[in-house]
Parts: C-alpha cells; sequence; structure tokens
C-alpha cells in the first residue's frame, strides 16, 4: 500500500521544505510507494513545481518506483501547470497514465519547465526566453532594455551550475506574477533545481579540508555564493554565483539556494526567509530561487498569474 | 605623435577573427571558441596581433567571458619572450558585453585593449590608476615615448618608464624600442590585408 505525501495547499519556496521533509521520512526506509496527494492544491509557484518533480525523483530512486501523483481538482490549477509543461517533465519521474504533448501557443508563461541536460539545453532555453523576456522586463517590470542581457546572462549562469557542478539532470522555470500581499508588485520568479551532488558534495575535495571539521551544506553555500569558491582550483572558475547574486542586488531582487540541510539567501524585507538556515530537512542537489520585482518608482500592474 | 618610423618587419603580425555566434554561452561553447582562437594563434607563429570583432556577438556570459577573453589574455601574458609575443585586441565591444568581460577579466587580475563599435578605445579589466592613465596617453597619441608618458602623468620619467613596461607586459601596448604603441595604432598600421577568419 502506497504511503500518502500531502501536497500543501500553497505550494511555494516556504512550504516546499514540509514536502521535502515529508518525502525524506517516508522514503528513508526505501520500501514503500509514494503517491502525492496534490488534490488540494490551490497555488503552486515555478518554484514550487520542479521542487515536485525534484521530491518525485528523489522518492523514485529511493524507493525504486516512481510515486503516483493525484492531480490538484482545481481547474485553474492543473491548467496552470498544463501552460507550465508540467505534465511532460513529470512522465519521467512520476507514475502517470500517459500524457499528451501540450501545444505552447496558448502559454502566458516566461519559461516553461524545461530539462537541462547538456550546454545545448542551456543555448536553446536562452533562445527560447529572449522575446518574452524583453515584453515582460521591460513592459511589466519597467527595468532597461540592457536588462534583457542581463536576464540572459543570469539564465545561463544558474542553468550552467547543474552541468558544471550537479552530475545530474535538473529542470528550469520561470513566471511573473502580481506579488499583491507581500510586496504590490508584479515579480518574476525563476526557478532552478537538480537533485546532484549538492555544493557540499561539489566542493568538498577542494575546500572541505581547509574547514576541517566545520565544514558543511551551510559551509559550502557561503562558500560559493559570498567568496565564489568552486569545484576546481582554477581561479576563473566559481563566479557565476557571485555574478548572478550582484545582479540580483542591482535590482533588488531576492536570491535562495537551498542545498544538503541548509539554505541561504540575499533577502529583501518584503519576504521572511532568514538568511541562513542550517537545520533543514537534507535533500539532495541544489535549489536555486531568483525573484526580481517591479521598478517600484514605475506604476504598479496587475498582470497575469496568480497573485500572493 | 612621435616621428620615428618603424621599421614595417617589427610590427606584429595581424590575424582577424570575427566571433559570428551571436550567443557566446556556456563554458564548453567558450572553449570551443577558444580551442579555434588558439589555432589562429598558432597559425601565425612570431610576434601577432590577435583581433576578435565582438560586433556580431549578442551576448555573452561570464563562463565565455572566462574562455574567450580572459585565458586568451592570460595565455599571451604568460607566453613567450619578445620573438613570440602575442596581443589581443577585441573590438566591436559595447556595453552589454562589457559586465561579463570585465568580471572575467578582473577574477584573474587581467585587463584588456578594447575598442568600441564607435571606435573609442577602452581598457577593460583590472588596471590601477596610473597604468590606466598611461595607457590612455599612448592610445591618444598612437605611440609615446616614456618621457611624454610622464609629462601627462605628471611625474618624472624613469617612474614612467616601469608603468609602461608593465602595460607592455601586460599585453596591453607593444613596445618598440623606446616606444610604446597602441594596439589599435598596430593594427591600423598593420591590419590591412591582414589574414581573417571566422570563429
Amino acid at each position: 500500500m502506497s504511503q500518502i505525501v500531502v501536497i500543501p495547499e500553497d505550494l511555494n519556496h516556504h512550504t516546499l521544505e514540509q514536502l521535502l521533509a515529508d518525502v525524506n521520512r517516508l522514503s528513508a526506509d526505501g520500501s514503500s510507494r509514494l503517491l502525492f496527494n496534490a488534490r488540494r492544491v490551490r497555488w503552486i509557484s515555478p518554484y514550487g513545481m520542479i521542487g515536485l518533480l525534484a521530491a518525485a525523483r528523489v522518492a523514485g530512486d529511493r524507493t525504486g518506483h516512481p510515486p503516483g501523483l493525484e492531480a490538484p481538482e482545481l481547474r485553474e490549477v492543473r491548467s496552470y501547470m498544463e501552460r507550465m509543461d508540467f505534465w511532460t517533465a513529470a512522465a519521467p519521474v512520476f507514475d502517470l497514465p500517459s500524457v499528451s504533448a501540450r501545444t505552447h501557443a496558448d502559454s502566458d508563461a516566461l519559461l516553461e519547465i524545461t530539462p537541462i541536460r547538456s550546454h545545448h539545453d542551456v543555448h536553446a532555453v536562452v533562445d527560447r526566453v529572449r522575446e518574452r523576456a524583453a515584453a515582460i522586463l521591460e513592459k511589466r517590470l519597467h527595468h532597461p532594455k540592457t536588462s534583457v542581457i542581463q536576464f540572459s546572462v543570469m539564465l545561463s549562469e544558474v542553468c550552467q551550475n547543474i552541468i558544471e557542478h550537479a552530475e545530474a539532470d535538473g529542470w528550469v522555470c520561470a513566471q511573473t506574477y502580481h506579488y499583491r500581499e507581500r510586496l504590490g508588485r508584479d515579480v518574476l520568479m525563476l526557478a532552478v533545481m537538480d537533485v546532484g551532488i549538492g555544493f557540499e558534495g561539489s566542493l568538498s575535495t577542494e575546500h572541505a579540508r581547509r574547514t576541517g571539521e566545520g565544514w558543511s551544506a551551510a559551509a559550502a553555500l557561503e562558500a560559493a555564493l559570498l567568496r565564489g569558491a568552486s569545484r576546481h582550483a582554477d581561479p576563473g572558475r566559481g563566479h557565476g554565483l557571485q555574478a548572478i547574486r550582484r545582479q540580483v542586488e542591482r535590482w533588488d531582487g531576492e536570491l535562495a539556494i537551498r542545498s544538503g540541510n541548509a539554505m541561504i539567501a540575499r533577502v529583501q524585507p518584503w519576504d521572511d526567509l532568514p538568511p541562513l538556515q542550517e537545520d533543514l530537512a537534507p535533500f539532495p542537489g541544489a535549489q536555486i530561487l531568483v525573484m526580481l520585482p517591479a521598478r517600484a518608482d514605475r506604476a504598479v500592474s496587475a498582470g497575469s498569474g496568480a497573485a500572493l | 605623435m612621435s616621428g620615428r618610423a618603424v621599421p614595417a618587419d617589427s610590427w606584429p603580425l595581424v590575424a582577424v577573427t570575427t566571433l559570428y555566434k551571436r550567443d557566446l554561452i556556456t563554458r564548453q561553447t567558450g572553449r570551443i571558441v577558444r580551442s579555434g582562437i588558439e589555432g589562429v594563434v598558432a597559425e601565425q607563429g612570431g610576434r601577432s596581433l590577435i583581433v576578435l570583432d565582438f560586433q556580431s556577438v549578442r551576448i555573452i556570459d561570464f563562463s565565455c567571458a572566462d574562455e574567450v577573453v580572459a585565458k586568451l589574455v592570460l595565455g599571451a601574458v604568460e607566453h613567450g619572450g619578445d620573438e613570440q609575443e602575442r596581443f589581443f585586441l577585441f573590438r566591436g565591444i559595447e556595453e552589454h558585453h562589457l559586465d561579463t568581460i570585465s568580471f572575467a577579466l578582473q577574477r584573474r587580475d587581467l585587463a584588456a585593449t578594447a575598442q568600441r563599435s564607435s571606435g573609442e578605445p577602452i581598457l577593460i579589466g583590472a588596471a590601477d590608476e596610473a597604468e590606466r592613465r598611461a595607457w590612455e596617453t599612448v592610445c591618444t597619441h598612437r605611440r609615446s615615448d616614456s618621457a611624454r608618458v610622464a609629462s601627462a602623468l605628471g611625474i618624472a620619467e624613469p617612474s614612467a618608464r616601469p608603468v609602461l613596461d608593465a602595460l607592455h607586459g601586460r599585453r596591453l601596448l607593444w613596445r618598440c624600442g623606446d616606444e610604446y604603441v597602441s594596439l589599435l595604432e598596430a593594427f591600423a598600421m598593420r591590419g590591412a590585408g591582414a589574414a581573417g577568419a571566422g570563429a
């Protein structure tokens, strides 16, 4: 009999922690099949969506069986997930009935869920978002024209983390929302995840012996994000995350990176993430969240996508 | 501008490479492009100036900037004696290239000579105030000796020479006897009829 994993009604970067903890607990002995119950889900962010995929991949790896998934009952949530190409991405990691291919013509997503396996995928993603990013960054978020290039660079670098460091596949997606209660402005949310070796594993060979017993997932995250540490000794490596952090700061945005049992964040007043957490449920790989708000000195728009 | 003529065979050999790939992203792409350019460099032999044209490049990420700019400059700085000197000039540089290229160079404590599409010469990367002013003086006059640079910097001539020699060592200026020559001047003097290639 399957063990039930109840998906939070609002699946976002805060509540994903509960899902990951539940998956950890229920798949620990590796004997049970899992069933993800998403029937009560009322809202799901891009981070939550690919978090669901990551959780399913880990559950499947541990139990030997891809978990089942009960779809959300709310039509608008199911429709949103379909527009984000969730079901296509879910097919390899969930035990699902056959999924028919979605036509992309009616999607309002900045970037539908896209697997990242090679540098060819990174090229394809950057190429695909170019026009949509221009429209969203300039018209909805009121950033200058140059922001499209900067966003494309950021997208390329976060996706490359999967290829260069994870030793596993990953996913990326992005969407824009009206962040009504917390911010009162539109926000672009970019989520990138993998279930690979994580920062602690990636950096341990080069850096663990210097830190000694203090080496941990949190230490690895700090080394990577704050000091540009890399698994490579080459001084030209490891700058991608620092560069992303710098760009996010320029845009008054938020950056959070979760890996192992830790999360490090460059936080904004409109979110209540702690800058560093070290007691999270251990989870493989890296989970990256970037949130870019509309410029505060321009008019607020209430756009498409869910409101928070 | 100094009046002394430079013997024709003293100018570096010039090769121009146009980067046709519009999106210079991912480290793997950067490695492939750099490998192609290094092939051009190897064919040149001798003292050479490699000109990379970025006019068609729509976007360059940090990983590619490290591979295609910083590592090439690093190789030039670390490579060879006088007869095997190599220099790089990056042309067609726009604002949207500058951030990533500058960041990649600064990570390795390097600098590079570049030229905007407008023709304006720019020094990108890590350089102190004295180096920048000396470099700008030479670029303004196309070539200068240490006395002219010393005058521009308001320092004694013996103090200007080490700054200029450092710029030469960093492959930001070409040196011919007692004169220091901007790479744009070297390209202008030698560039007509230079071998071209795409990457």
